[in-house]
């Protein structure tokens, strides 16, 4: 039991190249957090301080983590009218 | 290059962008997966599809189990690596058909297209996003305007280091 379990680790850390890994992750932990400070500058914080619950709470979701479908399927907002208010929130879909 | 499978994404972006036929000069033919149909629900998106799937330019690729497996494996993959933007089925799907078909996968979601920098399981896969494909379609000064005009279009910022990574240089 105690075998299968560390054999499966050992295969899973086997799929990652952690020279790349660090490298690469090193670079894209600035373009998120450089993708969130562009969401941040150009959110409407008006529009989106003015809107009820659930979908003010979504909105500052969707600003700090970029993801829309991950923020629907948590607020139970539906993808079309979420895309809607990101659209008059100004909140872009920034490309890292 | 023949075929491409797109992602919801992409196909969406793409609809919405004044000069969206020109894809076809890189992918004659594009492959949706039938999972991500349900996520397609912008008119803009649906017409698109629809032009597409009459002028013989889109597939749907159906539901099959040995992609689902693939899909599972690669999702859990990339899911279980905390800073990475995460991947949805319909993405994972996608990105396993393309895996298992050695054909480019199209998306604008960073997710796949960093993990396959470090992950060995999808390193041959060419992920593809549509800063990339506006640079293989367009040079020079006609590059600027087109990326000016999808931005314009479609919502989309390409952040600066994405930009300055292609040698664009791109001022507000």
């Amino acid at each position: 039991m105690k075998n299968d379990v560390l054999r499966r680790i050992l295969e899973s850390l086997n799929e990652i190249d952690w020279d790349k890994y660090y490298k690469v992750m090193d670079e894209y932990r600035k373009r998120f957090e450089e993708a969130r400070e562009i969401r941040r500058r150009s959110a409407d914080w008006d529009f989106i301080e003015k809107q009820p619950e659930p979908m003010k709470t979504a909105l500052k979701l969707l600003v700090e983590t970029g993801d829309i479908k991950y923020v629907a399927k948590l607020s139970g907002i539906r993808i079309g009218q979420l895309e809607h208010l990101r659209f008059k929130s100004k909140i872009p879909h920034v490309v890292v | 290059m023949s075929i491409a499978v797109v992602d919801a994404c992409f196909l969406i972006n793409w609809s919405r962008f004044r000069y969206r036929e020109d894809l076809f000069k890189l992918y004659p033919r594009l492959a949706l997966p039938e999972i991500v149909l349900s996520e397609i629900r912008s008119s803009d998106a649906k017409r698109f599809m629809l032009s597409l799937a009459t002028s013989g330019k889109l597939i749907i690729i159906p539901r099959v189990n040995l992609i689902d497996r693939e899909a599972l494996k690669l999702f859990t993959l990339i899911n279980s690596i905390p800073e990475l933007p995460r991947i949805d089925e319909p993405e994972a799907y996608g990105l396993a058909y393309a895996k298992l078909h050695g054909i480019p996968f199209l998306t604008d979601n960073a997710a796949p297209r960093i993990a396959r920098e470090f992950l060995r399981e999808i390193r041959e896969v060419q992920v593809l996003d549509s800063l990339e494909d506006l640079c293989r379609l367009y040079s020079g000064e006609y590059l600027l305007l087109r990326i000016k005009e999808f931005m314009r279009d479609t919502g989309i910022v390409f952040s600066k280091k994405r930009l300055r990574e292609k040698r664009i240089e791109y001022e507000e």
